[in-house]
């Protein structure tokens, strides 16, 4: 059996318990690991000669990232879970009330079950290095804190500060834990063990250790205010209301943390641990929380290059890169690159171009500065990553070059010469294309072989999802260098084949199509708005076009046109309204204003419907059922066609970038996902009777291979060692 | 045997102090030509041995600052940084100190970096008033801490300008411009020379830039607050006349002297990067350098007349050099002041007679036409520390323009030195 509790030699009645769980890469509590602590606090207990007890991590940058999610994710049965959180809550018990003093030395990630264990530490004291986070991020997988969680955490910081921490998994760097309350103290990494032993010291000597660090004072309204009943009910109501609005309902973790806290507020400790673990059993077996801990593994997987690549590259051997286009798109990228320390020129045409870049990039750090996410000297090295330039001198030592420059393939296609020209043979020259095929811009590049592309979603700061594509050209060496680029980002990846519109686009340019469509059917065109977003989209069709911009989604829409003929029609509302709208208009036209239409929709579908009226007939009142079968169903039929096509390899990958770069309903575990809980010959058939009027909803061949083959898209997600949060 | 070679340089624009380089300081300065060298000549980093960095101001929060330059420009850290000072000539020393340790085998690659931000030298709190402040933090009792406050006087308020006091000589108590002045007088150079020869530097310097002549020696930045880009010196005027020159009252003897605003340097931000190999490295990278050492000297003088310090360390560093003035195709004499550059201009022509017989023999009549041809510091600037970078890069520049072969930089230092480098192009046979 692997052990994870290493004892040390006690070293005058101190010992020191180094949590080092072998053979995995983070230290996990699984069920071994929590019968191990408690048969070795029994025997600390029993043994007179210690006093005191240290707990260091033997782990660089992972304290304890909580309980093993493999072991969590197979517990179908409410019993089981039960238990396991039963078992916990008991031996985290046991160490809390340990008659020795305890301290938890936290250098590195300490989350979930982690920081329950902290919690039940007597002293906690945290490293000062930019690693340490702490937090208890269970309800991004659908569970909340399920070991005594939810009842230190509000003894510990205060209600008030308790309650998002719980609600939305948030972490706390710390410095932020320490002023909560969270923890004792800040300490210099180095520093820790002596820390340490120092405060075991202090308490042998007086019983507790409070004269080392200035003392936490809570204002006193906070306090008095804080454990009020009445207040702590209408703050429950509150969250739950800002849960609901946010969600739709469609999360039960957070709302079933609040009602478990609200139900045991005037409970007895040992029932609210039995209140907790009961939470748990139910959340264990809820078809969400499967869903969300699938999306969890699933992205753990696309921070690893696909298994299916032979050649690897080492993220950190990319030490110089340069991006071409200083917009918005491309000084974005360069601000991601440079903050991850990698020197990065960024060069555009003229130096007004280069100066909007510049400034771009400093109001991103200065931004992030501000809101403390970033120190004034961190803050200071990303931007020195930055070089400016209007010229190509500079990339020859460029291990990757980034292209983000207009649409235009005649553009690019001059860039990517010139930029063969000056790099060396062995740079990786990628296209941040959404519209062009990477072939195409690949044509008579000498080397085409290191042309990649490399599609950033808009703004690349915050959008998670990176789609790299591999040409039919494009040496698995200079995939590998993309991959590795973007691992070195922090962003999720999928490798996709090269076809127009990629994955995402190619996928989404049938929903945007449908809404064009439905749109004009319906009685009430916000009805759709309403339906998406019940549906657990993040915004509505038209919302999304709006922040999109009209042209931009005409042109990809075009695009998508030419490359998949009569299926990918265009809506004629789509165009119609780029044409409708004002030219000074640019490119945020306002589709939506006040929760209504805007007055250029409203005309606008007005007049295509009474132009309508002469060919067919009444507008068909749609049922939200229907409405959503029209938009997500193509969306399935087109990425059954990818899957045959090649242009991904796994049914995962779909999931996952439609989850990650559209935000497609993260509970219903993506578009595939979905689609096997309908059933695919259900699908199927809806889609028959739907190409009875239009012939674009004709279900693909290999969406009715699929089907036939039974067992839907998706098998049962795979094993990963390394994930553990709750 | 080693030889060090100058494989090229870049400078950020010379920019007056308080304009748009005014929230740049200093080590962000020599971050941004390190940089650009390190991506323009293709370097790697880890191909730099050291960086040495002449720097005058010294900001407060970088004692070291070519320490603070090579870190934050990504030099490896088990590299080392030193910063030299020699006062005017501190841009001059890092370049002479690199190429020194480069013959001596002690490195192959070193990046020498002029730098100086005089819009970032502090204004300082007078003696008294910091005295009485500590005085009053000191107090233990409240009535104590307001009688001691009490005790500070509105002229303990005064500040101290940190430039001002950086400009005057301590040995002899005399201003820069003062020691113009006294030459001034001493050589019988008139204001309307000085005014003559200030305009010629506006107008060498604006017909420099109308041809195109410094736009691959300058770097553009894009400077904060605004980002918006500076790729031009700010200093040379294009509508610069007589008239308004002549206008200007005295600056520093008011009363008597004609050195003026208008005629002496001016107060300047900027930035000048070098970079230095050993030849067989440089050839090895596959570089042609722009050209060498061939001799230098820094020769000391009388304070009062530090202006005249050119005609000393010159005179040395020709003799040392083994060649005459005659033979230099191109002289970079540094524009302290108008009269100090003219008096020079004489002085060369007859050293004083306190300059070494054996080597002012090297000296002789400077050719107009071959002095500053480009304008010099009255119109493009004098960040102090980055000026003598500034002349070797510009007379090497010059050089490469005209395909001739030796050239000299010179300039005076304040508290009474001169420095002096010949310096030879590099010729595909050498």
């Amino acid at each position: 059996m692997s052990r994870t509790w290493h004892e040390h030699d006690p070293e005058d009645g101190v010992l020191l318990v180094t949590i080092d769980r072998e053979q995995r890469p983070v230290n996990s509590l699984a069920r071994s690991s929590l019968e191990e602590l408690e048969s070795l606090l029994t025997r600390i207990e029993a043994d007179e000669s210690i006093r005191g007890v240290l707990f260091a991590s033997g782990k660089p940058g992972n304290y304890m990232a909580g309980a093993d999610l493999n072991e969590l994710k197979n517990l179908s049965d409410a019993d089981t879970s039960l238990e396991i959180s039963q078992f916990g809550q008991r031996v985290f018990s046991q160490l809390e009330n340990l008659s020795k003093p305890t301290v938890a030395l936290i250098r590195g990630v300490c989350l979930g079950g982690g920081l329950e264990f902290s919690m039940a530490c007597r002293y906690r004291l945290a490293a000062n290095d930019d690693k340490t986070r702490l937090g208890l991020p269970e309800v991004k997988v659908g569970l909340i804190p399920g070991w005594g969680g939810t009842v230190r955490l509000p003894r510990l910081v205060g209600f008030l500060e308790a309650l998002p921490l719980i609600l939305t998994g948030r972490m706390l760097n710390p410095h932020q834990a320490r002023s909560r309350g969270l923890i004792h103290d800040v300490v210099p990494p180095e520093a820790l063990l002596y820390a340490g032993q120092r405060v075991l010291r202090e308490v042998a000597l007086r019983g507790h250790a409070h004269q080392l660090w200035k003392r936490r004072k809570r204002p006193l309204w906070k306090v008095l205010l804080e454990n009020r009943r009445t207040f702590q009910k209408f703050v429950l109501n509150r969250a739950e209301k800002r849960v609901l609005s946010q969600t739709h309902g469609h999360y039960p973790a957070p709302l079933q943390a609040i009602s478990t806290i609200r139900q045991a507020l005037d409970k007895p400790v040992k029932e609210k641990y039995e209140l907790e673990a009961a939470a748990i059993s139910q959340l264990s077996t809820n078809a969400v929380t499967t869903e969300c801990m699938r999306l969890f593994f699933l992205q753990e997987l696309g921070k690893k290059p696909p298994e299916s690549m032979t050649v690897e590259v080492e993220p950190a051997s990319i030490t110089r890169g340069a991006v071409i286009g200083a917009g918005a798109m491309g000084a974005g990228i360069a601000v991601l690159m440079a903050r991850k320390g990698i020197w990065t020129r960024l060069k555009d045409l003229n130096s007004e171009c280069v100066a909007q870049g510049v400034r771009t990039a400093r109001q991103l750090i200065d931004k992030d500065v501000k809101r403390r996410k970033l120190t004034a000297v961190e803050g200071q090295r990303a931007l020195d990553h930055l070089s400016p330039s209007t010229d190509y001198r500079g990339l020859k030592q460029a291990d990757i070059v980034v292209e983000a420059i207009v649409e235009d393939l005649d553009i690019k296609r001059q860039v990517f010469q010139d930029l063969a020209e000056v790099v060396s043979p062995s740079t990786v020259l990628a296209t941040n294309t959404s519209s062009l095929l990477v072939s195409d811009i690949a044509q008579n590049v000498p080397f085409a072989e290191r042309v990649v592309g490399l599609h950033f979603f808009n703004p690349p700061h915050k959008m998670p999802l990176v789609e790299v594509i591999r040409g039919p050209h494009s040496s698995p060496e200079a995939v590998a260098t993309a991959v590795a680029l973007v691992r070195r980002l922090g962003k999720t990846l999928v490798v996709v084949g090269d076809c127009a519109g990629f994955l995402v686009n190619r996928l989404l340019a049938p929903y945007m199509n449908e809404a064009g469509h439905l749109l004009l059917e319906i009685d009430d065109p916000l009805e759709i708005e309403r339906a998406t977003i019940q549906f657990g989209m993040p915004m509505g069709p038209l919302e999304l076009t709006e922040l999109v911009g009209l042209d931009v989604a005409a042109h990809v829409a075009q695009n998508m046109y030419r490359a998949y003929g009569d299926r990918m029609q265009p809506a004629r509302l789509w165009q119609q309204l780029q044409l409708d709208k004002t030219p000074a208009g640019g490119t945020t036209e306002k589709l939506i204003v006040n929760k209504q239409l805007a007055p250029l929709v409203q005309n606008t579908i007005t007049r295509l419907k009474g132009e309508d009226k002469h060919k067919s007939s009444a507008s068909s009142p749609a049922s939200r059922e229907t409405i959503i079968e029209r938009l997500i169903y193509p969306i399935v039929n087109e990425a059954a066609r990818c899957l045959q096509e090649g242009i991904v390899e796994r049914p995962e990958d779909v999931d996952l970038a439609m989850v990650f770069g559209t935000g497609f309903a993260p509970f219903r575990g993506g578009p595939l996902r979905y689609a096997d809980s309908v059933g695919l010959d259900n699908i199927v058939q809806r889609l028959e009777v739907l190409a009875l009027e239009h012939p674009r909803f004709a279900p693909s061949d290999a969406l009715r291979e699929i089907a036939a083959r039974g067992g839907g898209f998706c098998q049962t997600p795979q094993d990963t060692s390394s994930a553990a949060v709750a | 045997m080693s030889r060090a070679v100058i494989v090229g340089g870049v400078r950020t624009p010379f920019v007056k102090s308080g304009a748009e380089l005014d929230s740049t300081p200093a080590p962000e300065l020599g971050r941004l030509v390190v940089r650009e060298l390190l991506d323009r000549y293709d370097l790697d980093a880890e191909s730099v041995d050291e960086l040495i960095a002449g720097n005058v101001a010294s900001p407060v929060d970088a004692a070291n600052v070519a320490r603070v330059i090579a870190l934050r420009a990504g030099i490896p850290r088990d590299r080392v940084a030193h910063t030299v000072n020699r006062n005017c000539a501190s841009g001059m020393e890092c370049v002479t100190e690199a190429a020194d340790r480069i013959n001596a085998g002690l490195a192959r690659c070193v990046i020498a970096v002029g730098v100086d931000s005089m819009s970032n030298i502090p204004v300082f709190w007078s003696k008294t008033f910091v005295e009485k402040l500590f005085a009053a933090a000191k107090a233990r009792s409240p009535w104590k801490k307001i009688r001691a406050l009490s005790r500070i006087r509105p002229r303990d308020l005064v500040p101290q300008i940190g430039i001002k006091l950086g400009l005057t000589d301590p040995v002899t108590g005399m201003m820069m411009g003062d020691t113009a002045d006294k030459l001034a007088h001493e050589y019988g150079i008139s204001r309307a020379d000085q005014d003559q020869f200030a305009l010629r530097s506006h107008q060498r310097a604006v017909a420099a830039w109308n041809r195109g002549d410094f736009a691959d020696e300058t770097m553009t930045v894009y400077p904060r607050p605004k980002s918006q880009a500076v790729a031009n010196d700010i200093g040379p005027r294009d509508n610069q006349s007589l008239e308004a020159l002549a206008k200007l009252k005295p600056y520093f003897d008011r009363r008597w002297g004609t050195v003026t605003v208008g005629n002496a340097c001016q107060v300047t931000d900027g930035a000048v990067g070098l970079l230095l190999m050993d030849a067989d490295y440089a050839q090895a990278l596959g570089h042609t350098p722009l050209g060498s050492i061939r001799s230098y000297a820094y020769a000391g003088c009388d304070p009062a007349r530090m202006g005249l310090g050119p005609v000393y360390a010159s005179a040395k560093a020709l003799a040392a050099g083994g060649t005459c003035l005659e033979n230099m195709d191109c002289i970079e004499l540094n524009e302290a002041f108008a009269a100090q550059v003219l008096a020079c201009v004489r002085a060369f022509d007859s050293p004083p007679a306190d300059c070494n017989q054996a080597t002012s023999a090297a000296l002789g009549a400077i050719d107009p036409e071959k002095l500053n041809v480009k304008g010099g510091a009255i119109a493009l600037g004098h960040p102090v520390g980055a000026t003598g970078a500034r002349l070797i890069l510009s007379v090497l520049r010059q050089l490469q323009q005209n395909e001739s072969d030796l050239g000299l930089a010179t300039l005076c230092i304040g508290g009474g030195q001169g420095g002096a480098v010949v310096l030879e192009r590099h010729s595909a046979a050498a």
